[in-house]
C-alpha cells in the first residue's frame, strides 16, 4: 500500500493512501473494522478522470483514501460498507456526472433536481453486484506449491498481454516454457471452473506465454551489485531457480555444474518428447543473462570448505537426487538390466540410441517409470510392458502420462512384484503376485505377497524405475539424515554457516515446481543472511482491478480448449514433441474461461 | 399466505409549521408507526462550492461566511484557517482568541435559538419566547461588536478585522452574565418539567454502538456518549483553554438537550477565560503569497463538525473548495432515530439533530450555463 507523503497542511494529523480499485474495498473493510467515521467524498475534476478522496476519520485525524476513476466508467459505490456515504455519493454523481453502481439508494443524478425521482428506501444493503469484500489467492495459486500468480497471468492473457504473463509466472518461478511443458499443473486440479469438469488449462497457457518471447529473453533490471558472492553447487532446477533469484537481488552467482550442461533432473529424467532440450538451455540461458550469473560446467564440487576460503560468503546446495535405487533382488546386475536413469539420460542427453531389444519390462510405477516406458516404445521395443506392485489408483504418476503410454501401446500389469532375474538371451523375470493389505504410512494400502504364487515371463531387457536416492559427497561435512538425504530447517539452513540446502538433496525427489520453489525462497533466506531484505512474499497484486465478468453463466458454460497433438502413430516412433501448444486464439479462448474466482464479491 | 400490509407514505417539509428548514422526510408508516423515512433534500441549493472556485480566495470569505446564518462566523474561521495553513499568514495570538470568543458567542446565540425551536416543537411556546427575547441579548453584543446583528464578518486571512477595547469588553462581561441569570432561571424548566421529559425522554434513541458507524457528529453524537468534539484539537486558541468537551449517555433526545444546555454554560465559561488569558498584540498579519497546496481543516460548529478541503494552485483562485456541513452526516441517524417512533414524536426528534439544511446544500449544477 502506497502512503503518500503529501504535503496536506490540517489542524489534525492527516494520512493520505493513494489506492487502486482493487485494493479500496480491503482498505474500506479495515477502516470499518477500526470504527472509523466516514465524513464525506471530495471530488476533483482532472479532465480525463476524476479523483475521488473519501474522507475519514479515526482517532482525531483524518484518513483519506484517494483513488482515481475514469469519468465514463461507473465507480463501485461503498455504501455497502459505509451505508451512509450515500448522500455524498450522490453528490458526485450530480455534481461530476460520475456514476456510482450499487448505490443503496440511487437518486440517479437527481439528487438536486426534486421532479421525478424514483428512490428506494435507506439504509438497507445495497442491490446488485455487490463490491468485493475480499481478495483471495484463488485455489489455483493456493494449490500451487510456488504460489505462481495464475489468476494474473491468466487474466493477462486473456488481454493480449503474453510478455506480462511470462514476467507474472517468473516472479514466482524462473523457467516458464519449461514448467508450461512439464509441470504436474497441481494449479489446474484447483481450477474452480467446474460446470465441464474441465479446469483451465493453466499450464498449457504458461507454455503458449512463454514460447510467445523469443529466446525468452526480457529486458529487466537487475538490483545494484551487493559486492557478495554467493555459490550454487548443482545447476538443477533448484540450483538455477536460487541462482537466478540470488542474481537478480544483485549478488555475484557462481553455479557449480557435474556434468557438461544445466538442468538436473529436468535434463536427463524428463524425455525430449516433452521437454525439448534446446528449450530448457534457452531459457537457463536466458535467465542467467539476465541475472549475471556466472556458470561453470563440468566441475565437480567436492568440498565445500574450499569454496568458503576462496571467498563466497554463501553456498547453495542443490546436489538433487541421482543415484537409482537398487531392486535387491538375485541377478540384478546380469546384462539387459537398465538402471532407468541410465536410461533416460543416454536418450535425452546424448541422443544414442541403445538396443533394447523387443521385449520390454519395466519395474517401477513413478514418472521415471512411464517415460522409459515411453522411451522404450519410441526406440523400437514392439512390446513394453509396465510392472507395478499396487494398483492403477496408487500408482504416483500423473494421469495425464499414464494416459499418454496407454496411448502410445505401453501396457500395464499391477499387484506383482520382481521376485528374482535369471540371467540369459532371453531374460527371464521371475514375478511374485500380490494383493493389498492394510493402508501404510504413506496412505496408500500396503501391498502383500500371494504365498508361493508367482509369474515368469521372459523379456529382452528390464529397466529399474523405483526411485533415486540422495548421495551426499563425504567432503561437504554438512548434517545428513539416516536416509542420507541433508538436514536443513525452515530457511534451508544446514548446521554449517552460511551453507543451504534444498531441492530433491533434502526432501528427496519430488516435482521440478517444488525444486524451483525451494530455490527462491532459499534465495530469500540467503539474501536475508546476507544483510538484505529477502524477496517479496507471494502477495496479492492490489494493484490490478478485476470485476466479475458480466457474462459469468456463459463463461461457465465454455468448454475448454483441446490441444493439439501429434497422433500416438506418428509420435511413437519419434522424439518431438508430443503437444503442439496453443495458438493466440486458443489460448485468448482458454484464458477467457476464468470467472475470476480470486475476486469475492 | 400472509397479510400483504398496506403503508401510508406522508410528506414532511419542505415546507412545514414545525420544521424551519428546507428538508422534505417521506415517513412510511403503519398507522401512527414510523416504518420507514426517505429524505429528499435538494430545495436550496445555491453553487456555493463552485463559486468559491470562481472568485478571488479573499471574496471567498464572504461567500463562505453566507453558507450558513448562524455559524457566520465559524465559517469563516474555518476558511481563513485553512487558507493560512497554505500561505504564510500567521494569525498573532489575540486574533486567536478573539475568533474563540466570537465562535463561541455564535455557539451560544444558535444554542439557545435551537432551545427556543425545540420548546416549540415540543409545543411549549411561552419557553420558546423567552429564551428568543434571552438570546437578544447576545444579537445586542454582535452589533456592538461589529454593527450587525447576524453577520459579524470580522474574519479576514490572517487574523481578524477588529479589536475589542476595555469598554466592549465590560459590555460583553455585564451582559454575559446577564444571559448567564437568564439561562439559570430557564434551566429547571428543561431538567425538570413534565412536559419537556414526556416529550424527550426515550425518543429518537441513538445507541452509542451505532453513533460512530452512522457518522453522527456534533452534540448529536456527544448525546450518545461519545467524546467527538473538534475543538478537542485544539484550532486557534482552544488548546489554551483546557476545554473538555460535554457529553450524556442518555443517547436520546433528552441527552442531546442536555448537552446543548450544558454546551451553553460551557460557551460562557470559555468566553470568560478567554477574557481573562487574551494578551495584547497587534490583529493582523498578512500574507504574502497566494494559497498553494492543499489543506484539510475541521472545526466544531454548534450542530458539530465542518470540514473544508481547500486546494490552491498559486493563483488568486481556488482550484477547489469542499465544505462539508454537520447537517449531512446527522440524517443518517436521524433515519435510523425515527423508526419505530410514532408520529407525535417527529418534530422533537427531527429537532434533536438541529437541522439546518440551507448550510448543507450549497451548490448547483450549472450545465451548458443553463
Amino acid at each position: 500500500m502506497a502512503d503518500t507523503k503529501m504535503e496536506i497542511a490540517s489542524n489534525s494529523p492527516v494520512s493520505e493512501f493513494t489506492s487502486s480499485l482493487g485494493e479500496m474495498f480491503i482498505k474500506l473493510n479495515e477502516f470499518k473494522g477500526a470504527d472509523a467515521r466516514f465524513i464525506t467524498i471530495t471530488a476533483l475534476d482532472l479532465g480525463e478522470e476524476i479523483e475521488v478522496i473519501y474522507h475519514f476519520e479515526k482517532d482525531f485525524g483524518v484518513v483519506g483514501l484517494k483513488i482515481k476513476a475514469k469519468k465514463d466508467k461507473p465507480l463501485p459505490s461503498i455504501t455497502s460498507i459505509y451505508p451512509v456515504a450515500f448522500i455524498a455519493e450522490n453528490e458526485v454523481q450530480d455534481l461530476f456526472n460520475l456514476k456510482f453502481s450499487g448505490l443503496n439508494v440511487d437518486f440517479g443524478g437527481k439528487m438536486l433536481h426534486i421532479e421525478g425521482i424514483e428512490q428506494d428506501t435507506l439504509l438497507k444493503p445495497a442491490e446488485g453486484p455487490e463490491p468485493p469484500i475480499m481478495r483471495f489467492f484463488g485455489k489455483c495459486r493456493e494449490e500451487c506449491p510456488s504460489n505462481v500468480n495464475a489468476p494474473k497471468y491468466i487474466r493477462q492473457i486473456s488481454m493480449g498481454d503474453a510478455a506480462g504473463a511470462y514476467d507474472t509466472v517468473i516472479e514466482q518461478a524462473p523457467l516458464p516454457a519449461c514448467l508450461g511443458r512439464v509441470c504436474f499443473a497441481p494449479c489446474q486440479e484447483g481450477c474452480r471452473q467446474e460446470m465441464n469438469e474441465e479446469p483451465i488449462q493453466i499450464r498449457l497457457l504458461k507454455r503458449y506465454c512463454s514460447d510467445s518471447i523469443p529466446n525468452y529473453k526480457r529486458k529487466v533490471k537487475r538490483a545494484k551489485s551487493t559486492g557478495k558472492k554467493v555459490a550454487v553447487v548443482g545447476g538443477g532446477p533448484s540450483g538455477v531457480s536460487a541462482a537466478f533469484y540470488l542474481g537478480m537481488l544483485g549478488h555475484e552467482v557462481t553455479v557449480y555444474e557435474k556434468t557438461d550442461r544445466c538442468g538436473g533432473a529436468m535434463l536427463w529424467g524428463i524425455p525430449k518428447y516433452r521437454l525439448p532440450k534446446n528449450i530448457l538451455g534457452s531459457e537457463i540461458t536466458a535467465r542467467f543473462g539476465e541475472a549475471k550469473v556466472t556458470l561453470k560446467e563440468g566441475t565437480e564440487v567436492k568440498e565445500l570448505k574450499p569454496l568458503l576460503d576462496e571467498g563466497f560468503d554463501a553456498i547453495y546446495v542443490a546436489i538433487g537426487a541421482m543415484e537409482s535405487f537398487k531392486l535387491q533382488i538375485e541377478g540384478e546386475e546380469s546384462e539387459g538390466v537398465w538402471d532407468c536413469k541410465d536410461l533416460l539420460e543416454k536418450v535425452n542427453v546424448y541422443d544414442e540410441i541403445p538396443n533394447l531389444g523387443d521385449r520390454v519390462a519395466i519395474v517401477g510405477g513413478g514418472n521415471s517409470a512411464i517415460d522409459s516406458g515411453r522411451v522404450a516404445k519410441r526406440l523400437g521395443a514392439s512390446e513394453v510392458v509396465l510392472y507395478y506392485r499396487r494398483t492403477e489408483r496408487e500408482m504416483p504418476a500423473s494421469a495425464h502420462e499414464i494416459r499418454g503410454a496407454v496411448e502410445e501401446g505401453v501396457s500395464f500389469e499391477y499387484l506383482v512384484s520382481p521376485l528374482k532375474i535369471i540371467p540369459g538371451k532371453p531374460l527371464q523375470l521371475v514375478l511374485q503376485n500380490m494383493e493389498l493389505g492394510e493402508p501404510d504410512a504413506s496412505g496408500r494400502r500396503r501391498p502383500m505377497p500371494i504365498e508361493g504364487s508367482t509369474t515368469t515371463v521372459e523379456v529382452d531387457s528390464i529397466m529399474k524405475a523405483i526411485g533415486h536416492a540422495v548421495v551426499v559427497p563425504e567432503g561437504f561435512g554438512i548434517g545428513l539424515d539416516r536416509r542420507g538425504r541433508i538436514v536443513a530447517s525452515e530457511d534451508y539452513e544446514t548446521d554449517v554457516e552460511g551453507i543451504f540446502a534444498g531441492g530433491d538433496s533434502v526432501f528427496g525427489p519430488k516435482s521440478v515446481i517444488e525444486a524451483l520453489r525451494d530455490g527462491r525462497k532459499a534465495a530469500s533466506a540467503i539474501n536475508k543472511f546476507l544483510g538484505g531484505e529477502g524477496l517479496p512474499e507471494p502477495s496479492i497484486d492490489m494493484g490490478e482491478y478485476v470485476g466479475r465478468p458480466e457474462n459469468l453463466d456463459e463463461i461457465k458454460r465454455m468448454e475448454h480448449v483441446q490441444v493439439r497433438e501429434i497422433s500416438p502413430e506418428v509420435r511413437a516412433a519419434n522424439f518431438d514433441e508430443v503437444e503442439l501448444g496453443f495458438s493466440d486464439a486458443e489460448a485468448l479462448r482458454e484464458s477467457s474461461r476464468c470467472w475470476r474466482c480470486d475476486w469475492n464479491e | 399466505m400472509s397479510e400483504v400490509k398496506e403503508y401510508t407514505v406522508f410528506p414532511f417539509g419542505p415546507q412545514h409549521p414545525v420544521l424551519p428548514e428546507p428538508l422534505q422526510l417521506r415517513f412510511v408508516v403503519d398507522e401512527e408507526e414510523i416504518v420507514d423515512v426517505i429524505p429528499q433534500i435538494g430545495y436550496v441549493h445555491r453553487g456555493i462550492e463552485r463559486a468559491c472556485e470562481l472568485n478571488d480566495y479573499r471574496r471567498n470569505i464572504y461567500i463562505t461566511e453566507r453558507i450558513c446564518g448562524i455559524c457566520n462566523v465559524i465559517h469563516g474561521t474555518t476558511y481563513c484557517e485553512s487558507i493560512e495553513m497554505i500561505t504564510d499568514a500567521e494569525v498573532p495570538p489575540r486574533a486567536k482568541y478573539l475568533r474563540v470568543i466570537w465562535s463561541e458567542l455564535a455557539r451560544l446565540q444558535s444554542h439557545l435559538l435551537w432551545l427556543g425551536l425545540f420548546a416549540d416543537a415540543i409545543g411549549f411556546e411561552s419557553l420558546f419566547m423567552q429564551i428568543w427575547r434571552d438570546r437578544e441579548i447576545i444579537l445586542g453584543l454582535h452589533e456592538k461588536t461589529s454593527g450587525h446583528r447576524i453577520h459579524l464578518s470580522l474574519n479576514t486571512i490572517g487574523g481578524v478585522r477588529k479589536d475589542m477595547d476595555e469598554h466592549l469588553i465590560n459590555e460583553y462581561k455585564k451582559d454575559l452574565a446577564l444571559v448567564r441569570t437568564k439561562v439559570d432561571a430557564i434551566a429547571p424548566v428543561f431538567y425538570t418539567d413534565k412536559a419537556v421529559q414526556d416529550k424527550t425522554v426515550g425518543k429518537g434513541i441513538l445507541p452509542k454502538s451505532k453513533a460512530v458507524f452512522l457518522g453522527a457528529v456534533g452534540p448529536t453524537i456527544r448525546g450518545s456518549g461519545i467524546k467527538q468534539d473538534m475543538r478537542m484539537t485544539g484550532y486557534e486558541a482552544y488548546g489554551e483553554l483546557d476545554f473538555e468537551p460535554v457529553t450524556y449517555d442518555g443517547e436520546d433526545a433528552n441527552a442531546r438537550m442536555h448537552v446543548r444546555f450544558d454546551e451553553v454554560y460551557q460557551s460562557l465559561d470559555l468566553i470568560d477565560k478567554a477574557f481573562k488569558q487574551m494578551p495584547e498584540g497587534p490583529l493582523l498579519h498578512k500574507n504574502t503569497d497566494f494559497p498553494n497546496g492543499i489543506s484539510i481543516n475541521r472545526t466544531e460548529q454548534p450542530r458539530g463538525e465542518v470540514f473544508y478541503y481547500v486546494e490552491g494552485n498559486g493563483t488568486n483562485k481556488l482550484q477547489r473548495v469542499r465544505v462539508r456541513t454537520p447537517t449531512i452526516p446527522n440524517i443518517p441517524p436521524l433515519v435510523s432515530m425515527l423508526i419505530g417512533h410514532e408520529i407525535s414524536d417527529i418534530p422533537t426528534i427531527v429537532h434533536s439533530i438541529d437541522p439546518c439544511m440551507s448550510c448543507t446544500e450549497r451548490i448547483t449544477y450549472i450545465k451548458g450555463g443553463e
